[in-house]
């Protein structure tokens, strides 16, 4: 078992299969060894932590992506499973805390599902509807609008 | 790329990271805090994010320009940079601690350091994880010449390192090898662990991984290590040859290539290990080729097999065709001397003059046991190389078949072998005899023996005549009932099978089975209540193109006991086989009689002298015998008086056919002749009345000189009229296939199409001919050398 340590100094204990689908995690145990003291995840609180193993237990039996493979496939956002779109049906903060947390722990399957979940949320949706969503300051002057009006043009033909 | 020098936001926080990249760098393999290790990505990963970067004290500090879509490029390459010029410091000072070390304490020195810095390459570089997931690989992607942080630190080892105390190190390496080389006690692990830092190291751009450069190692080691081996070891030959003899060096040098091959494998990378071994080589063996190359005959000539396969193992080194080919051809020259030598001796024998079994038998003993000896050689001291053993094939074919004795038909080696299988298949011959004294079991003797008549028999230039008389031998042994085992006989067919081809075994199993069918005609025809005859009567039907025998040229009057037994078989065997023609060949058969001499004494006169005489000595003997019939006893004491010509009436035989059986019996004082014991057509004969022998077993049917000589000739005219028709037949057959030829390439075409014999030039000028006048082929009329087929 391996303890993870909140920002807020809450203990999680987890199987190290759990664990190692984190990257930061798997390389640390396999530089230092394994270790009995707890794992500090400074830049993660418990709220998020908990949320981050959840979605790792589920996944714990998954077969190891291989990169280059995985690179190479064209990126869609339409296949994500049932128990993803389940676990993804949550605010949008914790949604933003969760794509932090995925990029700093290096767990690039729940990054991936954080970003379809985002591109599934602005599809099909105005820029002034997605800056209302998204709580974005409209900072573009008209001529700057008008300029990228014209270059996506092309896009709205179709 | 201006606001780099206006700010460089690494200068707030590089004092701390930069103290855990020296905590990992020194206590690299004994591990440090967990809290650390997860500080110190945190950090990297925060200031690459800049979205809030960290200030000492725990503060944030958000930059000015955020906006700015290439501030994550700045901050990667101002960090990229910082650790860059971190760890070569940090070398630096490894390379001015090392120059307080020399020799095997150098090399110490240079492994610890090593093997703590790989550690913490890696360390560090999962540390910088962040850095290159996103700036170095969007850097990579975009051309720009940034490494990885785990090929930077070995980039860094090398420059600053490595390329610093390389001289020192690689002279701690050539001393430590020089002392193991002069045989002094040294850990070669230190020489091992430092060669194998410098493969990784790879070249200047890479770490090396599979087949990449390996610059490192090559230019700075290999190249300087195969120079110094050089030069060590050409003053060492220089000096172990003006000491000692050319076989001292050849001991030398083995030990030498052996030891090295030894260390290399542990020291040398494997891509290197062949150029390390022909340098070596090159030295040692090829420099002395010729002083070398001139040991091999002596060698041979003394049989000394493992200085042989030491020479062998050598020369192998520098090659087939440069080390080897030399060896080979005097191998060859080497056997065929010695095979021409071993029969020499044979043919001044005096014992192999006395008879032509004696030859046979020690002109094929002196072929196998020159044959059998390389050909041991050959396997213990040049692991059957294919080269000697082509070499070896070539030399016997010429000493076993043109030598001192093969200087006639009768004397050709094929003749002499199948004289030679004969009497070894024959009952009662010596060979078996002496073998069975010596303990071998007969059986397995007979198996090795026949096995080495077959070796020869690969060898014979002439393997039609063998076919031919083993044929012969064969059908005399089965009809004579001579064979000394039907195993052995079996054993030598199927070998024969082996080597010829079922085309020539067939007629000989054809003939087995005559033998068998006819014992079973003999054993019914023998059955109680079917024939009555006075005496055993045995008979052999063969198939008159099995077998080599000819309807005889002389008539024969049967005496009416065995006229009648004719009869009475040829009755009963058209009953079995209607429409067979049965044709006696009396000139092959024998009988046992019993002769009664009137004066006889002792057991001689009671049991009688037992004859075993041919048809032809019977019908003549029988005329002798009393009126009252045999065995009984006699009218006149010595039985009837007849001159030549009435013999040749009362027998239909030929004069000639007479005065021969006339002179055994007169020689073996069976009969009297009236002229001094002479045979002449104008004596008359008489039974010896006074006959005494020793023994009462007398064989008179042995075959006469004379017969043997026309064998001989048979075989020849056989012989010469098979191979014209085989020439002719291979003809047609190339011809056919090609449909036009050039004389020559006809001519070539023919030698090597016939595999039984050597075919001569003339003899397939002569069956070109033939084959023009049965108009299987013609002269082109444009071109007289060129033939075309004729369909």
């Amino acid at each position: 078992m391996v303890t993870l340590q909140s920002s807020d100094k809450r203990d999680f204990q987890v199987s190290m299969e759990v664990a190692k689908q984190s990257v930061l995690i798997k390389n640390l145990i396999d530089d230092l060894g394994e270790t009995e003291d707890a794992i500090p995840l400074p830049n993660v609180t418990s709220k998020v932590l908990e949320k981050v193993i959840e979605y790792c237990e589920h996944h714990k039996h998954d077969p190891p992506v291989i990169k280059d493979e995985y690179d190479d496939l064209p990126k869609r956002s339409d296949d994500i499973s049932p128990w993803d779109e389940q676990y993804m049906k949550i605010d949008q903060e914790m949604l933003f805390e969760i794509l932090l947390a995925s990029n700093y722990m290096d767990i690039k399957p729940l990054l991936d599902l954080g970003c379809k979940t985002v591109a599934n949320m602005i599809r099909g949706k105005s820029a002034e509807e997605i800056r209302k969503m998204f709580n974005i300051v409209d900072d573009f002057t008209p001529e700057e609008k008008e300029q990228i009006k014209k270059e996506n043009e092309w896009a709205e033909a179709n | 790329m201006a606001q780099q020098d206006s700010m460089d936001v690494t200068d707030k926080f590089w004092p701390e990271l930069s103290a855990g990249v020296d905590i990992i760098l020194s206590k690299a393999g004994e591990g440090f805090e967990t809290a650390l290790y997860v500080q110190l990505y945190t950090d990297v990963y925060n200031f690459c994010t800049a979205l809030k970067s960290w200030l000492p004290g725990g503060a944030y500090y958000t930059p000015a320009d955020t906006s700015s879509s290439v501030h994550g490029s700045v901050y990667g390459r101002q960090l990229y940079t910082r650790l860059n010029d971190h760890v070569t410091q940090w070398m630096l000072k490894v390379a001015e601690r090392a120059a307080e070390h020399t020799g095997d304490d150098l090399l110490t020195f240079y492994n610890q350091e090593w093997n703590k810095y790989g550690d913490a390459a890696k360390t560090i570089h999962n540390i910088f994880d962040y850095l290159n997931r996103h700036w170095i690989q969007r850097e990579q992607e975009e051309g720009n010449n940034v490494c990885d942080i785990n090929t930077l630190m070995f980039r860094l080892w090398r420059n600053n390192f490595f390329m610093n105390v390389r001289n020192s190190l690689l002279e701690s390496v050539f001393s430590l090898l020089k002392r193991i080389r002069g045989g002094q006690v040294a850990d070669l692990n230190l020489v091992k662990s430092v060669v194998d830092s410098f493969v990784a190291l790879g070249s200047e751009d890479t770490v090396y991984s599979g087949n990449k450069k390996m610059e490192v190692y090559d230019s700075y080691f290999l190249k300087p290590f195969i120079e110094s081996s050089k030069q060590h070891y050409e003053a060492e030959a220089e000096r172990v040859l003006q000491e000692g003899s050319i076989r001292n060096y050849m001991v030398w040098i083995w030990d030498k290539l052996l030891e090295e091959d030894e260390r290399a494998v542990l020291c040398l990378h494997e891509s290197s290990l062949r150029e390390f071994s022909e340098a070596l080589n090159k030295v040692l063996i090829g420099k002395q080729r010729a002083k070398l190359t001139s040991e091999f005959k002596p060698m041979l000539e003394a049989q000394e097999r493992e200085g042989l396969k030491r020479l062998y193992q050598l020369m192998k080194r520098l090659g087939e065709s440069v080390g080897l080919d030399p060896l080979r051809d005097i191998f060859g020259d080497f056997v065929k001397e010695a095979g021409m030598e071993a029969v020499k001796k044979v043919s001044s024998d005096k014992d192999a003059t006395e008879s032509i079994a004696n030859k046979s038998r020690m002109f094929v003993n002196a072929l196998i046991s020159v044959h059998d000896l390389y050909a041991s050689i050959l396997r213990e001291s040049f692991e059957s190389d294919p080269g000697f053993n082509k070499a070896l094939d070539h030399a016997c074919k010429e000493y076993m078949n043109i030598n001192a004795i093969c200087v006639s038909p009768e004397t050709n080696a094929a003749r002499l072998l199948a004289n030679y299988c004969d009497a070894l298949l024959k009952k009662g011959n010596a060979n078996t005899r002496v073998a069975g004294a010596a303990g071998a079991s007969s059986e397995d003797n007979m198996e090795q023996q026949l096995s080495q008549v077959i070796c020869v028999f690969r060898y014979l230039k002439d393997q039609d005549i063998f076919q031919e008389a083993y044929w012969r031998f064969l059908a005399r042994r089965l009809v004579n009932e001579q064979s000394v085992s039907s195993h052995g006989e079996e054993t030598m067919i199927s070998k024969l099978k082996e080597v010829s081809g079922v085309d020539f075994t067939s007629r000989l199993t054809r003939m087995f089975t005559d033998i068998t069918m006819s014992r079973e005609m003999v054993e019914q025809f023998n059955e109680p209540g079917k024939a009555q005859l006075p005496f055993d009567f045995d008979m052999k039907v063969l198939n008159t193109g099995s077998w080599p025998f000819k309807v005889p040229d002389t008539k024969l009057k049967l005496p009416s006991e065995l006229d009648r037994a004719v009869d009475q078989y040829t009755e009963f065997y058209q009953s079995k086989h209607n429409g067979r023609r049965l044709n006696w060949l009396w000139q092959y058969s024998k009988a046992e009689i019993k002769m009664f001499f009137p004066k006889a004494t002792g057991s001689a006169a009671k049991a009688g002298y037992l004859f075993q005489v041919s048809t032809y000595q019977l019908a003549i003997l029988l005329l002798f015998n009393a009126d009252s019939g045999p065995g009984t006893g006699y009218d006149s004491e010595d039985g009837p008086t007849l001159t030549f010509d009435q013999i040749v009436t009362a027998t239909e035989l030929t004069k000639e056919a007479v005065a021969g059986e006339l002179e055994v019996f007169c020689k073996a004082r069976v009969l009297n002749s009236s002229a001094d014991n002479k045979i002449s057509e104008d004596a008359s004969f008489t039974l010896n009345s006074g006959f005494k022998s020793k023994r009462l077993r007398i064989n008179l049917s042995g075959l006469k000189k004379p017969e043997q000589k026309r064998e001989s000739n048979d075989i020849q005219s056989t012989i010469n009229v098979d191979r014209m028709l085989n020439i002719q037949a291979a003809i047609v057959r190339i011809m056919k296939a090609r449909k036009q030829l050039s004389h020559r390439e006809l001519i070539e075409a023919t030698i090597s199409h016939i595999k039984l014999f050597q075919p001569q030039i003339a003899d397939i000028k002569q069956a070109i001919d033939k084959n023009i006048d049965g108009g299987y082929l013609e002269r082109d009329e444009n071109n007289r050398d060129l033939y075309n087929y004729l369909a």
